[in-house]
Parts: C-alpha cells; structure tokens; sequence
C-alpha cells in the first residue's frame, strides 16, 4: 500500500500529527508507512462494537463517547518522587514514559546482566530487525491500529540469550492528565532470547485526572526462554484504559503472567497468548477490585497452535458499589494440535446488591487430544465461613474483610518481588479502605427497584 | 482407527425410507397468499390470520442470524414448499380406521404403533406426517381426566380461547428470525392443556415424520398446564434421507402456572445427511417455558440427529421458588453440525436451575454448547449450578463451549464447570483387557459418560436414546 | 451460668425443639445424648446464634439474655462451641485467625491484645498438648484438614480461647482410639471450677475419659429423662428406646 502520509482520515486526530517534513531517511520513511497502514486498516475495519463477541462486555458506548472528545496528549513534566509514590520502587532498571513519551530523567536504564533496555528510538541496529519483527504482525482490532498509527516511543525490553538479570525490569507508563481528555498510545516491547529469564514489571499508574489510555505490549519468548510478567493498573478513578497484550511463545519457553487491575473507571485488560512451539506453558493469573461505578473487562485468550503445551488461566473479581465486572476467557486448541492441556478457573465476589459480575468461559477445540477444563463462580461471601468466624468472636465486619482479603490474597500473594506485593497490598487496602462495607442504603435502593 | 472412523460412511440412517403418500402441497415460496391459504386449508379464525401476517410482515424485514456456530449455504426461503399435507381420502379421518394404510405402515417401520391396543404402556400419541396431524390416540381417556391432547389445527377450532390466551405468550412471533417464520407459516403441532390440579394419567407423545420433499416443516406446540398440574411430554422425530436439505424450524411454548409441573422430553433424530454432509435436515427450534411460582419445568434431550442442529430450550423463571432444568445429550458425527444449549432467566427469588449438558462428536463433526444464564436484580436467593462436559472421538472432529452468565443479584450462587477430553484410553483397554471388543466398550464408556442425563428420560424413551446412540457412534472409534 | 427455659426452635416451618429446659451450674460438665433427628445439632446451633430459626422461650447466659446478642458478642462473653463439621475457610491463615480470634476474647474482656510472638509461643504449647504439627498454623483454617485434624484444631482453640461455657458437638465423631484419648485429655484438663461444658454426644466411650456430673437424653425436641453418669452405661446397654421408656417424661432441672 502508498503511505498517504498526510491524507486525512477518520482517526488521525487520535493520534500524534505525522511530521511536517518529508521523510528523509528510510526508517522515517518506514514509520510513515505503517502510520498510514494502520490508519487505512481502523477506516475500513473500523472500531469494535457489541457484535465483536472479545468486546461483547466491554463499556463501547462510554469508550466511544470519551474517543469523541480525546485530543492526543502532550508530553509533560513530572514532579520528582511520583514514579516512586505511584508505582512502587523495585530495584532494577526502570523505564518511565509520560503521556506515551519517554522521560529520560526518571528512568533508569543501566545497559547490563545481558538485558538491554530503553526507547524504541534508541534500539542499537543489532536488535533493530528482532524489534521492528516483534512490533509488527496481523491487526486484530481498532484500538490495536490506533496505537500502531501513533507511532510513539515504545518501551524496549530485550534479553540476550541466556541472559537471567536478577532484578526485574521496571516499565511505568505514567498519564499526566491536562485539562481536558487527552488520549495517549502507551506501548511496550519486549523480546526474550533463548534459554534468557526475566522479570518484567509493566506499571500503568496516573496522577489524578480524567485521560484516555490505549496500550499495546508486544513480547516475543524464544525457545526455552522464561518471562515472569506483571501487569499493574492503578490508574486515577477518571481514567478509561484499553490494554492489549499479545505474547507468543517459542517451543519450551514459560510464561508466568499476573494481571492486577485496581484503577481506572473503565478499564480493559486483553492478553492473548499464542504458542507457536511445542512444550511451551503460560500460567496466567488475574485480579481486578472494583468499586463505586467502575466497569472492569477482562478478556484472555490461550490459543494453542502448537502441540504439547500446557495453559492455565485463574482470575478474580471482587465487585463492591455499583461497579459491574466482566470477564471472558477463551481456550482455543488448532486442528492437529495434540497433547493440550489447558484450564481456567474465574471467580467472583460480590459485595454489593448493586454490582455486577458476568462471566464467559469459552472453550473452542478442534483436536481430540484434549485435557480442558473450566470453571466459573458467582456468589457472595461464604455465610457458613463468616459465621464460624464470628462463632469465635470475631466482628461481622472485620469477618467479612478477612475473608475478602483471603480471596484477594490468593493472587496478590503469588506476586514478586516483595516491594512490588506490599505495593498492591498498599493500594488494596487504601481501596477499601475509603469504601467502607455495609450497604443497607444500596440494599433498600435495590429493592426499590424491583418492587417499581 | 482412520478405517474405523470412516466407517461411519457406513452408517445406516434407519428411517431414510420415503413412504409413497399422495400430498397436497401449497406453491413454493413465501408471500401473504401462503399464509392466507394455509390460514384458509385449516379454517382459521380471523384474529389467527391476523397474527399470523403480522408475524410475516416483521419476519420479512429480519435477516437471517448468523452468530451461531455452524456454517451451511444460504437457504433460499422461496425455494420451499410451507405446506405440505398427506391428501385426505375424504373430509380426514374420524378414527384410526379411515388413516390411510399407508400412513400406519410409515409409522410402524418407525417403531410407533398407532393401533392404541397395541401400545404396551399407556403413552398417548399424536402423529404428525409433514404439517399434519394424523392420529391421536388415547384422546377419550384423557378427556375424562380434563386433559385436552390434540393438533394444534384442531384445538384452534374447539379451544379458541385457550389457543389464543396462550400463543405467543412465551414465545411471541418477534422473538427471533426463525420464531417469526414458524408463526407466520406454523402448520400443525400438538396443543395440550391439563387443568389445575390435575396429574396427567399418561405420558404424551408426538411423533412427528418429515415425508414430502423440498418442504419445510413448521409445528407448533403448545403445553399449558394449570396451578398444580403435571404432565410428561415426549417428542420424537425422523425424516427421509434426501439429498437435498430440508428445514423444520418448531416452536414449543410450556407454560407452567404456579405449582405445576412440565417434563419435557426429546429424541431427535431427523435425518443427518450422509457421509459427506449432503442432504440432511436443518433443525432450528425455539423452546421456551415459562414458570409460575413453584412450578418446574424439565427439558430432557438427546439430540442424533439433523445436519445442523440450532436450538437452546430455555426456562424463564419467573416465580418465586421455580425450578428450571435442561439435561441434554448432543451426539454429532460425520458432517454434523450442532450449535445447543439453554437459557435459564431467573426472575423470582430463590428459583433454582441445573444445566446438565454431554457432547460428543465423532468424524469431522463440531459440536458446540452454548448457554446463558442470567440472574436478574429481582431474583433474591437464586442459584444455578452447570456442567458441560464433551467428549471427542477422532481427530478431525470439534467440540466448543461458549456459557455466559450474568448476574445481578449479590446473593446468588452459580457454579459453572466444564470439561473436554477425549474418551479414556485407559477405561478402554480396561474394559478390553476384561474381554469387551472395541465398540462395545466404548459404547459402554460413552453411555456412562450420558448417564446421568438418560436417567432424566423416561423409560421407554431412555432405552431407544442409548439404541440410537450406539448407532449414531458405530464405526467412530479406534 | 445458662438456663435455658422453655425453649423452642422451628426451621423452614418445622419444629425442631419444643418446651426445652436445662439448667447449666459453674463448673458442671452436661451430657446431652439422643437419637438422629432428636435436636442435638439444632440446640449447638441455637445457642451459638445461627440464623434461620424461629424461637421462643428465653436462653440466660450469666444474666444476661442470649438471644438477643450477636454470634461473636455470645463468643467474646465465654461461649464456645466446637463445631461438629468445622468449616473450611481457604486463604486465611490459621495462625491469622487464631490470633484475631484471641485478641477479640480479649478486648471484649478489656485486655491488651496479644503479640504476634508471645501468640505463637502460645498457641505451639497447646499444639504440643494436642499432638499437633505446627505445620497447622500455616495452612487455611481447616482447609484440607482431616476429619480428625478438624477436630483437634477445634479443641485447640477451645484451649487459647479459654470460653466459660463450652459446647462439644460430636467431637468425638471420626476419631479413631488414640485420637480420641488426645481429646478427651485435652478437654479433662481445661475442667475447671469456672468452666461448664455441654457434651453432645452419641457415644459413651467419651464418657469414659471425660466423667460428667449430668447426663440427659434429648428426644422429640425436649430432654425426656436427666440422671447421672449411670445413664449413659444404661443408654449403652439398653439403647434409647429402653431408656425412655424407663424414664418419667421428667424434664431435666440439676
């Protein structure tokens, strides 16, 4: 296809302007490709609606009325000591984007134990290639294009082969909200090389503020590589956030994968995991903790292109308030493919008369040799717990938050490193903390309603 | 194994015979005027007329869905004939001597005897050849007890006002694509009624034979039964082996008021299509019951047969206390496509629902469940509990799974779990290594694995669902 | 220290105790035996505060009335039940739990809570007592526990809660011999002037290790005969239907 850098289309305002001049060298020449590309590919394919079954339960109305009014966000300044307060300090090389722009002063990014790190424009032109293969690939859906259209600086994690770092690389994707709704296409790269093992840590933290986030990371494992990878939103309570991982995984290769979403009062987390090379595994874990009117979609996808690997998918959502929690896990196994095994487990807590959970276990399977499972749960505390601990003694209430902790735990605990754990335990607690439990007002509303 | 698995081409569809009956059929297509005429053959009332054209005109702006899980060419709607009936001798029959001979003999190489002493067990059948009722037996005794079982045509004539305060009122023509078709063009059915208090004394049943070629079917059933009522319903049904693909798309509306009991059952077993998905019969239902307080209401299926298979028997629990539950067996094999499930809508507080559902698809066939079950603000205490689990025999076949649930109410229990794998190697060689050939043990294996939904059957229908089974999956293991 | 009068229970419409009388003195230890379906588990339940029943009739615990308070209230003023099936809590920590359940004993008694390490020294001596692993500490309340692990840990809290009134469900239920006598002692030491027990039972071999000063035989929702210790051999030997038969509907007063 002819770049048509500067044709306008439907989209382009969501996204950063294409440079005044001409491009001059290959690469600029390259980027205003792909720029056009993807901007021709949303206007033909367009946004996802309702019909999309992935975006089935996701909020499209509240997301497209916030498309409506977003102008792409500008780089901005940071006070010192907010990447730290936001999202927690862990000792390792740390990579710090504002607004989708790298902020170089607060990054951290020591060139050693075999992992490079750092803005895609700075990507020495040994890795370009490996970069530039990850980057790129099949569009899946509009929110996808629109990040590739904007073209912006992507955080770039690369680990040489057999390389085991022994701190974890630390990418904060920080929103700086102005005054009025701006969007911005935070994106993340990551590529581990063979037999190479490395932490990850991806924080999508926020000063207060409403803001339009659209994010893509993109990870590649090489045979036998391993990536223990966290996904931590705790943006401001204004934001809306739509989030798209995509991970393949060589033949051999480990992925460990926990998702925690906290912030943001809308907000997507898509992880699709594809393995391309037999033995591979992913173990994917998920919370999301959702209060007031929050609307959380989570949306994972294992799909097994290959033989001989092994998925397991075990999420969590705890509902208080009004806030509405989705979540849709799907198994796919390719025909041919065999000896699979692959489950998943979604369980919801609902603390409130007024919340929502829904739940979408998909399995879709076209080869015999088959080990699936899953399973889902709906339900509210268990009342025969609660009464044994009060049998002891113990408060209603302080009953009741053990035992949210308890489910809460069961992710947050298999959380490392320990700074990264005591932050989310932090942020958890602060959550609850300015939700107080008890609902007797949503209680009568609630009947209210389905007496009118 | 390969040779085994394409022994299925061998497969035998038992009650392909076609029967020679002379037959009336209305010109193909759909317009005002077929509706008018199959409104006119059965000499319906006005407000009969009317709904039906409404339901035409909606059904005409509709496109054809196309979410479901099967893939099939597009079926041309004016290439069919909506109405087709065996020609009656004279005005119809007034009793099983005047049926024609032809006709007892096509439903007694299906195993159904119309000759009412014949019956060993007391089930009172109504059978229905293309879109005709052709005999209901049985209908004096239950008319002692209050209970009306008869063709839908016939209750329209004698119980207007039964027919018309009920119709729709679970299903209404807008429902959906098919719903719209079926109620512009339904042509007959069964109607039954059991008044309030009263336990049906025998089990109905309705057989019901597509004959005629190039013709849809499109019956409607509707069950009503009163406060405290109960009765046990069995549906069977076969169809010719043409190569050509012929359409039934059905309605079945139960109304279950408060403290009664429906039990629905099911064998379907039209024909699939041979070996290489030619011909076969596209099954498109809509099943629904409505329940009042208290009230249950049982959908039992196993589904063999048909090409595709489209139909998710569904309860709205709109009572305080109601029981909903669906038990369901789904075998494909060859080219079959199934695309099954339930909906449980749970409206009134501490109403309950169990999803209990078995796939099993052999050759290149895919089999998919998909279900929703919705808790609604309203339904205090609710509770649910689902178990999908499928079993692949062979390869090149696909099993998919696809539940929603959705739930607003804090105090509702549900439970979801599903499994998929393929039948146990090492329950086969154990029951080999005890003497059992091949089949016989992975018969025995996969009526194990349909157990518990067979024993939801009543008897004699449990007994002809593991007959066809072990047809259904001969040749498919290895 | 309890008395209950005249008490009745009805579930889902049906009656389950009726015109039930028993008198509890400081320091007595009271057997109550009965056949399947006599009310034993109803009775734990009522007195513990289980939600579901409808009551009449009044329950005293040391002046003050029962019913009226909250299950935790009824346990920070000294009642203690161990449960007949304990109930499986994943994800909080037994050691957690035990601990949060001690500090709310004390607080209500209006004293400092305890450390987390003087806890743990705590709580190790009476595992020793029980034959415990402290490996029990780690793991989620009864969670995977047998059922005879389930009943030491509920005796194990029964000895750091240190209740003024202590309700044994069937903690003889799924214990084989050896585990029984670890029990049994365990319970016969936390006798004390102070301390009453209610032993539910249906088995004798208990009795043998833990002597009570009261038997009563539970059935039709009343207690129909009260005695001593002599009882329950009878009851052994003789099985209910005898017994009853022998005794006066005498309701129990002691």
């Amino acid at each position: 296809m002819v770049a048509a850098t500067h044709e306008a289309t439907r989209f382009d305002r969501l996204v950063r302007p294409a440079p005044d001049e001409p491009a001059i060298t290959n690469d600029d020449h390259l980027a205003a490709t792909r720029r056009a590309d993807a901007l021709a590919w949303i206007d033909e394919h367009g946004l996802p609606t309702g019909r999309d079954e992935p975006w089935h339960y996701t909020p499209l109305k509240e997301l497209g009325a916030a498309l409506g009014e977003a102008t792409p966000a500008p780089a901005r300044q940071l006070d010192p000591g907010r990447v730290d307060a936001l999202a927690g300090a862990h000792g390792g090389p740390r990579l710090v984007f504002v607004n989708g722009y790298f902020d170089a002063e607060h990054s951290e990014t020591p060139q050693a134990d075999g992992v490079w790190c750092g803005p895609s424009s700075q990507v020495p032109p040994e890795h370009a290639a490996l970069v530039a293969s990850t980057a790129e690939g099949e569009l899946s859906d509009g929110f996808e294009a629109l990040n590739r259209a904007d073209g912006g600086d992507a955080a770039v994690v690369i680990a040489a082969p057999g390389a085991t770092p022994s701190a974890p690389v630390q990418v904060v994707h920080l929103t700086a909200p102005g005054d009025t709704l701006e969007i911005a296409h935070p994106r993340t790269i990551v590529c581990v090389g063979k037999d190479a093992d490395v932490a990850v840590i991806e924080s999508f933290v926020g000063q207060p503020g409403a803001a339009l986030r659209n994010t893509l990371s993109t990870m590649l494992l090489g045979i036998g590589a391993s990536l223990r990878h966290h996904r931590v939103q705790t943006e401001a309570g204004e934001c809306l956030h739509v989030g798209l991982t995509n991970v393949t995984q060589a033949a051999n290769s480990t992925l460990a994968s926990t998702s925690v979403m906290l912030g943001a009062r809308v907000a997507r987390n898509a992880i699709n995991v594809r393995f391309a090379g037999t033995g591979a595994q992913a173990n994917l874990r998920g919370l999301q903790v959702l209060d007031g009117r929050q609307r959380h979609d989570t949306m994972i996808t294992a799909d097994h292109a290959a033989s001989g690997c092994r998925s397991d998918q075990e999420f969590k959502s705890v509902v208080d308030d009004r806030a509405r929690s989705s979540f849709s896990g799907h198994i796919i196994v390719r025909p041919g493919v065999v000896d699979t095994d692959a489950h998943q487990t979604n369980r919801n807590l609902l603390l409130s008369p007024q919340g929502q959970a829904d739940t979408r276990p998909w399995l879709e399977i076209f080869a015999d040799d088959v080990r699936c499972t899953h399973g889902a749960t709906v339900g509210r505390l268990d009342d025969e717990a609660l009464f044994y601990l009060r049998s002891r003694g113990i408060p209603a209430e302080l009953g009741r938050s053990m035992l949210i902790d308890a489910f809460i735990r069961e992710v947050i605990d298999t959380v490392e490193p320990k700074s990264l754990r005591d932050h989310l335990k932090a942020v958890v607690a602060a959550k609850h903390a300015e939700a107080p439990i008890g609902h007797e007002d949503l209680h009568r509303e609630a009947k209210a309603q389905v007496q009118s | 194994m390969t040779d085994l698995i394409d022994g299925i081409v061998e497969r035998e569809y038992a009650y392909g015979f076609h029967s020679d009956i002379d037959t009336d059929f209305s010109p193909k297509g759909l317009n005002e005027d077929v509706v008018r005429l199959i409104s006119a053959k059965k000499n319906e009332p006005e407000w009969l007329l009317e709904w039906r054209l409404t339901a035409l005109e909606h059904f005409l702006t509709l496109e054809e869905p196309s979410w479901q899980n099967v893939h099939h060419p597009p079926i041309d709607f004016q290439d069919m004939h909506y109405w087709a009936a065996p020609k009656p001798k004279e005005d119809g029959p007034k009793s099983l001597d005047e049926v024609d001979p032809e006709i007892l003999e096509t439903f007694n190489k299906l195993g159904i005897s119309l000759g009412e002493q014949e019956r060993l067990t007391g089930v009172a059948v109504d059978a229905i050849i293309d879109s005709v009722s052709v005999a209901t037996t049985f209908k004096a005794t239950l008319a002692e007890a209050g209970v009306i079982f008869c063709p839908f045509s016939e209750a329209v004539v004698d119980h207007p006002e039964l027919v018309q305060k009920y119709l729709g009122s679970v299903v209404p023509p807008r429902d959906n694509f098919f719903a719209a078709l079926n109620s512009a063009v339904f042509s007959d059915g069964s109607f039954c009624f059991i008044p309030a208090g009263v336990a049906c004394p025998m089990e109905l049943s309705t057989y019901f034979r597509i004959n005629a070629a190039q013709t849809g079917q499109f019956e409607r059933t509707l069950i009503v039964a009163e406060e405290g009522a109960s009765v046990s319903y069995l549906e069977g049904c076969t169809a010719p082996m043409r190569d050509e693909n012929q359409l039934h798309a059905a309605v079945v509306e139960l109304v279950a008021l408060d403290d009664a009991n429906i039990k629905y059952s099911t064998v379907q077993n039209w024909y699939p299509g041979d070996a290489e998905g030619k011909g076969g019969i596209y099954n498109f239902v809509t099943k629904r019951g409505r329940a009042g307080n208290r009230a249950k209401i049982s959908w039992t299926q196993v589904e063999t047969g048909s090409a595709i298979t489209w139909k998710y028997p569904s309860v709205i629990l709109q009572g305080d206390d109601s029981v909903g539950e669906f038990y369901s067996v789904a075998v494909t094999t060859g080219m079959q496509q199934a695309d099954t499930g339930t909906k449980m809508i749970h409206i009134g507080k501490n109403t309950k629902s169990t999803v209990l559902a078995k796939g099993i698809s052999a050759g290149k066939a895919q089999s998919t469940y998909r279900g929703l079950v919705k808790v609604l603000r309203s339904a205090e205490g609710a509770r649910n509990h689902t178990q999908c689990d499928s079993l692949l025999m062979g390869s090149e076949c696909g099993a998919h799974t696809f539940p929603y649930i959705e739930v607003k109410n804090d105090s509702a229990q549900i439970e979801h779990e599903a499994s998929t794998s393929k039948i146990d190697e090492d329950q086969l060689f154990y029951c080999r290594q005890r003497g059992l050939g091949e089949e016989d043990a992975a018969s025995m294996i996969v009526n194990g694995f349909c157990r518990d939904v067979f024993d939801e059957l009543p008897m004699e229908f449990a007994v002809e669902a593991q007959a066809l089974m072990r047809l259904s999956l001969e040749g498919t293991v290895g | 220290m309890l008395s209950i009068t005249n008490l009745s229970a009805t579930i889902d419409g049906k009656t389950v105790l009726s015109g039930f009388n028993l008198e509890v003195g400081a320091g007595e230890v009271h057997v109550i035996m009965g056949p399947n379906g006599a009310g034993k588990s109803t009775l734990s339940n009522v007195l513990t505060g289980r939600d579901g029943y409808v009551l009449s009739g009044s329950i005293d615990f040391d002046g003050e009335d029962l019913l009226a308070m909250s299950p935790e209230d009824r346990a920070t003023a000294g009642l203690f039940l161990a449960f007949q099936h304990p109930t499986e809590i994943p994800g909080v920590g037994n050691m957690y739990f035990l601990r949060t359940a001690v500090n709310a004993v004390r607080t209500a008694q209006g004293l400092p809570e305890i450390a987390a390490t003087d806890f743990l020294g705590q709580a190790k001596d009476a595992m020793a007592l029980l034959d415990m692993d402290p490996a029990f500490l780690s793991r989620s309340v009864n969670t995977g526990f047998s059922g005879g692990e389930k009943k030491r840990n509920e005796v194990l809290q029964l000895s750091l809660l240190q209740p003024r009134l202590a309700i044994l469900d069937e903690i003889d239920s799924g214990l084989d011999i050896d585990a029984l006598r670890v029990v049994a002692t365990a319970v016969e030491a936390l006798r004390s002037p102070d301390r009453s027990m209610i032993i539910i039972t249906h088995h004798p071999r208990l009795l043998e290790m833990v002597k009570p000063d009261h038997v009563h035989v539970l059935t039709g929702g009343r207690i129909v005969r009260s005695g001593g210790p002599e009882l329950a051999t009878e009851i052994e030997s003789q099985g209910y239907a005898s017994a009853m038969a022998d005794g006066a509907a005498a309701p129990s007063t002691s």
